[in-house]
Parts: structure tokens; C-alpha cells; sequence
């Protein structure tokens, strides 16, 4: 039989909203993938600077400081596969820092600036605390070995924000040492976590994360984005079908996901009273905890603009979030 | 012959799709030595013909069916200590609300099942009596088809006493004796769509349970256990091909239970889409222990319990200890 779909590199990590797409079980209509799943960091570096696969999981941050710097070589659909609030990225010298209040004036280490991680961590500083990025003197080292490359620049740092690099030292190492009084970081060393277990001198910021994380979504009604999908712009003009069918398949397999947590026949998952815990997740976020589109996201998009404004990723906040996005047929489920 | 990397040994393995098993299920956890074939069927027909015909090599099965046929000394199915699906049944209980208010009006009362062998209707029995002082012989039992009438009983309770009334029928469903009266309750582990919209609706056909997660919660307060339905069990044939095979089917299972919580763990990104899932889970867990563990030893109260249920509704009899329905595996010496 003549097989006329399109043949694209889907470069996806792990998720188990997103695993009957990678698995074969939901196809994207029109396409034959071919998965990459590579760490993380250096799949979408590859992505962002030189568009090595066809559709990729990407950093928002990474995304909006390129697009809105005016590259429009990706374009991200409003599928949103890695959402985590970021109050867990920000460990302190206990000795020094007690409350966020005590940041004002510190030295805050941080592996890049343009990481959507950190990007959530300095805005929920400043929305929750008042704390702005100028308020503290910022130290870019790497976090376990010296010498870390940025993936990429922002176009310019906010207005008295003062970044130092530091390339033959590491985060670790200053931290401990009290060169720098706190870090922040999307993810830290195995190392890093068991010193810290053993440690009177380091430990979370938040030190009980689900009441601050509850308090910041209560307050500004956000569920922070970390990764979004992006599809090369040539092929959604060679293909306008394209879009539509991603976001679809993407759909499918996310609600495939819940119905599973439901599924009363076998436990699917091995959680005991997952009901009760969707239940609680419900009352939080809404009968849809975890959206794809726009609409349902806006308040968090919006806040992630500002933020990204107020730290010098991009110098235009007022753009309307939607513009970002490639349009997308709703997901209608029935007839 | 026992496998070699250069003969792997090949063999089937049929299992209904779990997150916490999938590792193993797509090959990214490789069950040493091996190139299975999986495949998954619905859980009923996977059951039923494992446990008559063995028609391949390893499966997921009743825990309940498995610990009947081992502890009357029938050994030609070898399990080992995994347990993929673990859920309470308080949720599997149906009444009819014109006549069951409270666990206690079923004594006396007519009850369906699928037949007495189901996990979900000995795990039912044993928490009406655990919780409620409702024993097997305080009901008359109805097993049969729950949406169309008649199926296959395949496995009969070996040691029923005399004083508990199951009869079969042939002719009605479940679900219809229970809308016609005929029956005050059934405990079914999936409820067919007409009593499930009852159910949620506040009609007449109710849980017996309407707060379920708080009877569960105080079930297992009680009795410390997470009830486990279904086990994993390979032939013995199999194991006399190659006597190492429960223990490394069970450090594959074992490697993809212990993968999917650092999943969850994980700071890089939300590889399961529930926020706060951690904090859900330590709450269960003592700091040490684990929420949904494989082994004996871990599991000790919540198999013994079962035995114990096993005793009380004939499937089980003499003394049978949790180890005593793993020997192979056990002699095996790799897990708790």
C-alpha cells in the first residue's frame, strides 16, 4: 500500500499523559514519528538553535525570549506537557536565609538565567514576597562541575540586575562555603540532594512546599508551564492540517490518561485512593486539572509574559499570549 | 534448558496494562536472559484460561483463585510475590437503598456474585464480617453472570461449610434480579452501566458505602491492608525450563515498580500529570516504607488477612502462612 504520510522526528520525553503517542497505541493522524528522547537540556538546545527535529518538547522560556527577539523559525502549540510550581528550586544556607523576606540582598546562585524553571522561582519571589531580581546580586556558575554554556542570552538584563559569572567555580562548592548564600536551579546533582539530607547548614527555602505552592496558586490562580511543544514553521506551512492533528493526538492521550485513574477494574496506577487525591486536585485547579489551549492557561501564560518581561527575556509584554500559538481546532470529544 | 545471552530463552507473558509494569511490558526493562512475548487480554478471559488451559507461559491472576489452588496443594502454577492491582472493595458493594440502609440489614439478605472465587467478592465477604460482624453464613449467595445470565465458574471453593448457601443461576442476571427485587445486594468488581448511573445519581441501587474513602481508611486502620487482586504466576513448566525465572521475573517487576516512584519523584519535569502526588503518597507511607510493595514480608498483614478470609469462606484450610504460596521464589532468596 503507497504510505503518502509525512515521516517527522518527534523529540518527546517521558510522560504518562503523553505515552500512547509515543508508544503507537494514539497516532497523530497524517504522520509517521520517529521518538527521540534525549536528556532534557540537550534536546532542546538542539531544538531552539538549530531545529535538529521536526516537532519538539521545548523550554517556554527558551521559546517566547527567541520569538518575541523576532526568530519565528518554531512555532509552539498550546500543548503544555511539563507543569510544576518551582517553590522547590530555591535551597538556602539556613544559617542566613529563614524567610524569603531575608533574600533581599543576597547572593543568589543560578546555573542560566533563561531557564523557565528559575523563570517561575524569581517571579513567585517577587509576586509572593515582594523580592524583585534586583533586589538580590546574582552568581551564574555551574552547579556540580565549573563551566556551564548558556543554551541561550536574553536580549539585555533588567535594569539593576547584576549577574556575575563565575566559571571555575560551582554552586555546590560557593554555597557550602558561604560564598553564596542561596541557589536556584531546576534540578539538582543526586550529589547535591544527599548532601543536603545530612545537612544543618543547607536546606529548602520552603520548607513546606505544598502550603506555599497552594498559597501561590490561591493567589494568582497560576499553574506554572514549564514545557510546551513546538513544530518547525515550514511545516505547517507545507502542512496545514498539521497542527490540528498534533494538538488532537495530544488530546487524546491526556484525557486517555485520567479515565485510566478511573478505571475501576485494575488499579492502572499504583496510588492508592487516587480518587480521593484527584478529588482535592479538582477543588484546586477545576474539573480539568491539567488544560491544553490557550484559554484555559491565559492567566498562567500572561503571568508567565510579565515575569519574562520583568526579567529581561523579552522587551514586549504586551502582546497577546494567543499570537504565540499556532491556532488549533478544539478538541471536541463526541459528536 | 535454562536461557543463555545467546539463546535467550523465549516465553509469553500475558498482563493488562499498568503503569507501574510498562517498563517491563515495552523492553526498556529487560527481564534478564529472556525475549517474552506479552500480550494483553480482557482480565476475565486472561484468568480463565491460564488457570485451565495454562495457555502461556506467565500471567496476571487472581491472587484469591492462586492461593486456593496452592494451598489445597496444587502446584502447577508457581507465583511470585508481584502485585499489580491493589484496590479496596468497598466500592464493589451495590444495594438496593429501599431495604439496606447500613452493612448490618444484609444479614439475612440475598447477595450476587460473579462466582465465590472473585478477589473482589472474597475481599468484600471478609470486610462485611472484619467491619461489621456480617458473616458468610448470615447470607444467601447468588453467583452468576452480573449482565447477562450464566458464566463460567472456574474455580469451585474447595472447603465451603455446610451452614453457607451459594447457589448458581443459570437463567437471570445480576443485574436484573437485583432491579426486580430479587436480590438486596451484589458485590461485583465492575458495576454494569445501569446500576453504576444508579449509583451516582442517588437512585434506588446504591454503594453500600456512600463515603467509601472513609470506610476504607478505617478498614485499613484496622487491619493494615491494601488488598491485592491479582498476582503474577508462570507455569511450572516453565520453571523446571529454567528454575531462575520467579526471581528474575520478579527483579524486572520489582526495577519498574521502584522506576515508576522515581517518576513521580522526579524535579526534572511532571512525569504524571497530578501536582502535590508526593505529599499524597507520603501521607500513606511512613518515611521507610513503601506505598505499594512487592515481597512477602511487606506484605505480611495484608496476605495473611487474606488467608485468614480464605479460611472463613472455604478456600483455604489448615495452616498456610504468606511464604508457604511462594516456596520457589523464596528458595530463591532475592527479595523481602
Amino acid at each position: 500500500m503507497l504510505d503518502n504520510r509525512v515521516p517527522l522526528t518527534i523529540a518527546m520525553s517521558s510522560y504518562d499523559h503523553v505515552y500512547p503517542i509515543t508508544s503507537g497505541e494514539v497516532e497523530i493522524a497524517g504522520v509517521v514519528p520517529n521518538f527521540v528522547d534525549l536528556p532534557i537540556p540537550e534536546s532542546f538546545r538542539r531544538f531552539i538553535n538549530t531545529q535538529d527535529w521536526d516537532v519538539a518538547e521545548m523550554s517556554s522560556a527558551q521559546y517566547v525570549t527567541r520569538r518575541l527577539a523576532g526568530d519565528e523559525r518554531i512555532v509552539a502549540l498550546p500543548i503544555f506537557t511539563s507543569r510544576m510550581f518551582r517553590h522547590s528550586c530555591i535551597y538556602v544556607r539556613k544559617d542566613r536565609i529563614t524567610s524569603p523576606e531575608d533574600l533581599r540582598g543576597a547572593r543568589m546562585g543560578t546555573t542560566e538565567w533563561v531557564l523557565t524553571a528559575t523563570v517561575w522561582a524569581r517571579g513567585l519571589l517577587a509576586d509572593m514576597y515582594g523580592i524583585q531580581p534586583g533586589d538580590m546580586q546574582w552568581v551564574q556558575a555551574g552547579m556540580d562541575r565549573p563551566g556551564r554554556a548558556n543554551a541561550i542570552l536574553p536580549p539585555s538584563m533588567p535594569p539593576g540586575v547584576k549577574l556575575v559569572t563565575e566559571p571555575d567555580k560551582t554552586l555546590q562548592d560557593m554555597l557550602w562555603s558561604g560564598e553564596i548564600d542561596a541557589v536556584m536551579a531546576p534540578q539538582y546533582p543526586q550529589g547535591f540532594r544527599t548532601a543536603v539530607e545530612s545537612s544543618e547548614l543547607v536546606g529548602r527555602l520552603f520548607e513546606d512546599l505544598g502550603t506555599a505552592e497552594r498559597e501561590y496558586h490561591a493567589k494568582t490562580d497560576v499553574f506554572p508551564i514549564m514545557h510546551m511543544v513546538g513544530v518547525r514553521r515550514e511545516l505547517l506551512e507545507e502542512h496545514r492540517w498539521l497542527a490540528s492533528n498534533i494538538y488532537r493526538a495530544f488530546e487524546v492521550a491526556r484525557r486517555r490518561y485520567f479515565a485510566r485513574l478511573e478505571d475501576i477494574a485494575a488499579s492502572r496506577v499504583p496510588i492508592p485512593w487516587v480518587a480521593a487525591h484527584l478529588e482535592s486536585l479538582r477543588q484546586t485547579f477545576g474539573a480539568d486539572l491539567w488544560p491544553y489551549g490557550i484559554e484555559p492557561n491565559r492567566t498562567t501564560l500572561e503571568t508567565f509574559l510579565r515575569y519574562a518581561s520583568e526579567q529581561g527575556l523579552v522587551a514586549d509584554a504586551t502582546v497577546d499570549v494567543a499570537e504565540l500559538f499556532a491556532p488549533v481546532e478544539p478538541f471536541v470529544d463526541g459528536m | 534448558m535454562a536461557s543463555s545471552p545467546d539463546r535467550p530463552l523465549r516465553f509469553t507473558f500475558a498482563i493488562s496494562s499498568y503503569d507501574h509494569a510498562r517498563a517491563v511490558v515495552d523492553g526498556r526493562i529487560a527481564i534478564e536472559g529472556t525475549a517474552p512475548l506479552f500480550f494483553q487480554l480482557p482480565l476475565p478471559e486472561m484468568f480463565r484460561r491460564f488457570v485451565k488451559g495454562q495457555d502461556w507461559d506467565v500471567s496476571e491472576v487472581s491472587f484469591v483463585k492462586y492461593m486456593t489452588m496452592r494451598a489445597a496443594g496444587d502446584d502447577r502454577l508457581v507465583g511470585i510475590p508481584v502485585f499489580p492491582s491493589r484496590m479496596y472493595r468497598h466500592t464493589a458493594i451495590f444495594v438496593r437503598s429501599d431495604r439496606v440502609q447500613a452493612p448490618e440489614d444484609l444479614v439475612g439478605g440475598r447477595i450476587g456474585i460473579t462466582e465465590w472465587t472473585n478477589s473482589a467478592g472474597v475481599w468484600g465477604r471478609g470486610l462485611l464480617a472484619d467491619m461489621h460482624g456480617v458473616q458468610a453464613s448470615d447470607v444467601t449467595w447468588y453467583q452468576g453472570g452480573v449482565d447477562r445470565p450464566g458464566r463460567a465458574v472456574v474455580l469451585q471453593a474447595p472447603h465451603l461449610s455446610a451452614d453457607v448457601d451459594v447457589r448458581t443461576v443459570s437463567d437471570r442476571s445480576l443485574e436484573e434480579m437485583l432491579w426486580t427485587g430479587d436480590l438486596e445486594a451484589i458485590i461485583v468488581p465492575v458495576a454494569p452501566p445501569s446500576v453504576a448511573t444508579s449509583a451516582a445519581s442517588g437512585g434506588v441501587i446504591r454503594r453500600l458505602f456512600e463515603d467509601s474513602g472513609g470506610a476504607e481508611r478505617a478498614y485499613r486502620e484496622k487491619t493494615n491492608c491494601l488488598p491485592m487482586m491479582h498476582v503474577i504466576a508462570m507455569t511450572r513448566a516453565l520453571v523446571e525450563r529454567d528454575p531462575d525465572m520467579p526471581a528474575r521475573i520478579y527483579a524486572a517487576m520489582e526495577q519498574a515498580r521502584a522506576d515508576y516512584f522515581a517518576r513521580v519523584r522526579d524535579d526534572e519535569a511532571s512525569r504524571v500529570p497530578l501536582p502535590w502526588l508526593g505529599e499524597h503518597l507520603a501521607r500513606l507511607a511512613p518515611a521507610g516504607t513503601e506505598v505499594w510493595p512487592y515481597g512477602v514480608e511487606p506484605n505480611r498483614d495484608s496476605i495473611e488477612t487474606l488467608l485468614r478470609y480464605g479460611r472463613a469462606q472455604g478456600l483455604v484450610t489448615g495452616d498456610v502462612a504468606p511464604g508457604d504460596l511462594f516456596p520457589e521464589w523464596q528458595s530463591a532468596g532475592t527479595g523481602p
